[in-house]
């Protein structure tokens, strides 16, 4: 008897210790948690940029260039004369950006060989998804050249 | 299948041998066993130290464009980010402090001897790497205090004769602290010293594995009497209550007195006051800002100090082997070397409470029988530090005994008697003291001599003075140069005892102009010169000029005030009041109000000159300006603050209990004053003066309150000063509008009320959201962000104030409308801050629940055991 008294106690002792060890952990680890996940940082939306002038060199020797949509890079192509098309530079397959081969007037990712269109869809290769597509203005700029606008489609 | 596990891992890592060790591991136990439990302390907040020093590793970037910024981040953004940086910094205070008790514990228990060198050796290296991590670690937030403890550190070593330059270079990382020194100290913070410690530190631990612990020579009869303690688990379980005490400790620290960040390090910033280093380097930084500059040899004072600290170190790491007799010397020397570090530390701070807590340790040894026998003799200090002057003796002086000229700022430049006087042998007379200055002072190939800068118009000046042409026109009651000087012991302006130093001027002036100096000293200005010491605000001469003193003409008044106060003089002159003024002037030249008022005038009081700025502030007397300047006062001051004006009453209002506590308060007031038969002007300012002393505005708080208080301009109708001449106080009524205007009568008093509601809305919206942001900041939220907003609310305040000298205020509505976008910026942002209040004390609240319940679960298990 005296002895089942005294694992009795020893187990809940054990348990009590045991337990509350166990909420000490976790009240460390969630503090710690929280702290390790980065906070949300809220960025200025953009819808609108100007991504420079209809005969940038860049433009017209490669045929594309990538510009700063805020945070995300876009694509911008010259499909023809005057017709200008943007879309997410981010590939669906795995996050690389992607380039334009004029050669083969194909949008192309050259980590995995994903393939777009002229219209951004999705034509060979892994890729899941076409790529974002972004609404292209050409305005007039005085007696200048005219200036490419992109925005959110 | 928990021991199938055990087995497995067993076979594979001999986890059997380990716990073989541990189980028959013993301490010794005798009085002094506590002592054995400081190592074990000091190794729980290094541990802490790594885990936090880690976590902080994720945001911190470590350059001097980004540190302090993301050090911000970390403290407001990230969540806990507050308590990890707190808990980091108090973690390493309270490291260093353990590990100084563990070292003086382990010296006075003399168990650094044969076979424990080694033990010692490492052990005081790794105190050194710790003071080393305080020292980098310092610098890494990147603020004000930061950058200049570091300077200051880094160029002590510069005088270490020989390879000083070299180690200044090495330890900044170029010739001056930049971010070069930043990219540095982070090295050696968080990879160059933690390598260097691990490996140490494993030593240290391992050798007290190896080598037990170490019984003192005053408790070893003791020990044999009695039978050691198991490692495991009894040692290890007290331990572990230990460390727990302190896990809970440091928590309640960091939550309640969240480390400050401080401004970020401004590298032509001049720096701040009682500027000095981590507490445990105070000692030494006080040690040597006590020698004195100049060198000996060729090898400068200070660098004697530094050699000798660095021979002290050799000496302490020594101590083992010098020691090898078991010598009853070292007791009397440790205690000397302790009282040497502590009284030293005591002076750094200006306080006991080093001492006190050196006491406070003592005083546990001592409970623990330490003093059983006597400790030897306390070494005396010797303190020699005298220098006499030697003053020129004066052929003159020997018998015009009463003369000294030895401070005077012509000595100090190496002019004697001669060089005023000539062959003059008696006292100028008054009328001609300027020209007997003047002899030297306006010489401009002399003067160059002594500093090529220097005025030599002074004389020429004074002669256009008021005082000037009155000594011409002979009289001679006038100042001349001696009376503000004064003579044979004159000083530089710039030093702080010359008669004429800004803050003196005044007093100077005094001694004729009492009347106005009375005024003066109760003035905006006078406080600011008097009580802040700000030089650049305005005394007699500012005004008034010094040499060629005279008083300003009216028509010049909005140019002298519009030195300082630009934008409201030129507002002013702007204004339809400068240019009807400016007209009735010219008017009154000669005439008299019937004149054109023919039928009588509409003013309570005639003027006859318009005098500017000076017609509503007043000249010596100018008080901070206050609401009650406008003359259209609401009931009570308490409504600037508590209540809003129309919309905006909601949005400034209080939590339901507060709100109603307030109610309560200013219904009694009321009623008291109702009591006294106070009625309009008189109940306003005997309100203020019960506002300022109510429990709520007073408790702990009261600078607070006075500073709020001024910055929304809260004040009485009236003020008082004391009259120097009569020594009576007299009490003026501030002027306002209701001094010439009726209240009935009046567009530009209904302007001012207009005005008065604008600025009201706004003080109400901005008084509430910087209540607020006292309160979350006397918690220790980090409110550095929000203040940027409630800046930007109160310089639009300052800027709808401002605007009353358009007297019309076309942009009042606009600029209101800012301050309170503002404004209410601040406020949302400052509830959020005090909701993270709320949210960090209940979490400490439940942390250190959960650690009382591991706490008693603890030393039920010990006493089972």
């Amino acid at each position: 008897m005296e002895a089942t008294t005294t694992v009795n106690r020893r187990t809940i002792l054990n348990w009590f210790l045991g337990t509350s060890i166990g909420a000490l952990l976790v009240s460390v680890i969630y503090p710690v948690m929280r702290y390790m996940t980065p906070p949300k940082i809220t960025e200025a939306a953009t819808n609108q940029i100007e991504a420079g002038e209809v005969n940038d060199p860049q433009l017209l020797e490669r045929g594309y260039k990538i510009v700063r949509f805020g945070a995300e890079p876009v694509i911008l192509v010259k499909a023809a004369d005057n017709d200008f098309r943007a879309f997410s530079a981010t590939c669906t397959h795995l996050d690389c950006i992607v380039g334009f081969q004029k050669e083969q007037t194909r949008i192309y990712c050259n980590c995995h060989g994903g393939c777009y269109d002229l219209q951004g869809r999705n034509v060979s290769g892994p890729p899941p998804r076409p790529l974002t597509p972004y609404k292209v203005n050409v305005v007039a700029k005085g007696s200048g050249p005219g200036l490419i606008v992109v925005s959110k489609a | 299948m928990m021991n199938g596990v055990t087995e497995w891992l067993d076979d594979r890592l001999g986890i059997s041998v380990i716990r073989d060790i541990a189980s028959h591991k013993t301490v010794p136990a005798h009085r002094f066993t506590i002592l054995y439990y400081l190592g074990g302390m000091t190794l729980f907040f290094f541990l802490v130290q790594v885990c936090t020093g880690v976590l902080l590793m994720l945001y911190y970037r470590p350059s001097a464009e980004e540190a302090f910024e993301s050090v911000e981040f970390i403290m407001t953004t990230v969540p806990f980010g507050w308590l990890i940086r707190s808990v980091h910094s108090w973690s390493a205070n309270l490291m260093v402090f353990f590990a100084f008790m563990h070292l003086v514990t382990v010296f006075f228990m003399k168990a650094y001897r044969a076979p424990r060198e080694l033990t010692w050796v490492s052990g005081v290296l790794v105190l050194l790497l710790v003071m080393g991590f305080g020292f980098s670690g310092y610098l890494l937030p990147w603020n004000q205090l930061a950058f200049f403890a570091t300077k200051v550190g880094t160029d002590i070593a510069g005088v270490v004769p020989g390879v000083g330059p070299w180690m200044v270079r090495f330890l900044r990382g170029g010739d001056r602290v930049s971010g070069a020194t930043l990219s540095r100290f982070y090295g050696w913070h968080v990879a160059i010293l933690p390598a260097i410690t691990c490996v140490l530190l494993g030593m240290h631990l391992a050798m007290v594995q190896l080598k037990g612990m170490s019984v003192p020579p005053m408790a070893e009869a003791e020990a044999k009497t009695r039978t050691p303690m198991k490692f495991f688990p009894h040692f290890a379980l007290r331990d572990l209550t230990g460390w727990v005490i302190a896990l809970g400790c440091v928590a309640a620290i960091a939550a309640l007195f969240p480390w400050e960040l401080g401004d970020k390090a401004d590298l032509f910033a001049p720096a701040y006051e009682n500027i000095r280093p981590e507490w445990y380097f105070v000692f030494m930084f006080q040690t040597l800002k006590l020698v004195p500059g100049g060198s000996i040899f060729g090898i400068e004072y200070e660098a004697i100090p530094i050699v000798l600290f660095g021979l002290g170190a050799a000496l302490l790491i020594a101590v083992p082997f010098l020691d090898r007799k078991n010598s009853k010397l070292f007791t009397p020397i440790g205690v000397a070397v302790l009282l040497f570090i502590t009284g030293m530390t005591c002076w750094g701070y200006g306080t006991i409470l080093p001492l006190l807590v050196m006491a406070f340790a003592t005083s546990v040894l001592v409970l623990l029988g330490w003093f059983t026998r006597p400790s030897g003799k306390v070494l005396p200090m010797i303190v020699i530090a005298l220098l006499a002057m030697h003053a020129r003796a004066e052929e003159c002086t020997n018998c015009h005994k009463d003369v000294s000229i030895a401070k005077d700022v012509h000595a100090s430049v190496g002019l004697s008697c001669h060089d005023c006087h000539g062959d003059l042998h008696r006292k100028p007379a008054r009328s001609e003291i300027p020209d007997f200055c003047g002899k030297c002072h306006s010489d401009a190939a002399y003067m160059k001599r002594f500093n090529p800068a220097t005025r030599i118009d002074q004389v020429t000046e004074y002669w256009t003075s008021r005082h000037g042409q009155l000594l011409k026109q002979g009289d001679t009651k006038v100042a001349v140069c001696i009376d503000c000087h004064s003579f044979h012991d004159i000083r530089r302006i710039s030093q702080q005892d010359s008669p004429v130093y800004k803050t003196h001027v005044a007093e100077t002036c005094s001694r004729c102009h009492s009347d106005e100096y009375g005024r003066w000293k109760v003035s905006v200005h006078a406080k600011a010169v008097l009580e802040k010491g700000d030089v650049a605000a305005p005394t007699c001469n500012d005004c008034h000029g010094n040499h060629g003193a005279t008083p300003p003409g009216v028509e010049a008044i909005s140019f002298v005030c519009g030195r300082c106060h630009a934008r409201e003089a030129e507002l002013f002159r702007k204004s339809p009041k400068h240019a009807a003024w400016t007209k009735h002037n010219e008017m009154m030249n000669g005439m008299s109000c019937e004149t054109c008022h023919a039928g009588g005038v509409r003013a309570k009081v005639t003027i006859k000159q318009f005098s500017e700025c000076l017609t509503c502030h007043e000249n010596h007397g100018v008080v901070r300006p206050t609401i009650a300047l406008l003359g259209t006062l609401p009931d009570t001051p308490c409504a600037f603050c508590h209540e809003g004006v129309g919309p905006l009453a909601l949005r400034v209002a209080e939590m339901p209990a507060k709100a109603e506590h307030f109610r309560q308060v200013r219904g009694q007031l009321l009623q008291l004053a109702e009591k006294q038969h106070l009625q309009g002007n008189d109940r306003f300012d005997w309100l203020v003066d019960q506002a300022l002393h109510l429990p709520f505005h007073h408790a702990g708080a009261e600078k607070e309150f006075l500073r709020l208080f001024d910055k929304f301009r809260i004040g009485k109708t009236r003020y008082t000063y004391r009259d120097v001449a009569t020594g009576k106080e007299v009490s003026v009524p501030v002027r306002s509008c209701a001094t010439c205007h009726e209240e009935s009568d009046s567009a530009g008093l209904a302007n001012a009320r207009a005005y008065l509601d604008a600025t009201r809305g706004l003080t109400s919206m901005v008084g509430r959201a910087d209540r607020i942001l006292l309160a979350a900041h006397r918690g220790g939220v980090e409110v550095r962000k929000v203040r940027v907003e409630l800046d930007g609310a109160i310089d639009s305040q300052i800027e709808l104030e401002t605007l009353v000298h358009t007297f019309g205020a076309p942009d009042v509505a606009a600029k209101q409308k800012e301050g309170l976008q503002h404004a209410e910026a601040a406020l949302i942002a400052g509830q959020s801050s005090l909701d993270e209040l709320a949210y960090r004390r209940k979490g400490l609240l439940v942390a250190l629940g959960i650690i009382a319940l591991v706490l008693a679960a603890l030393v039920m298990k010990i006493r089972t055991l």
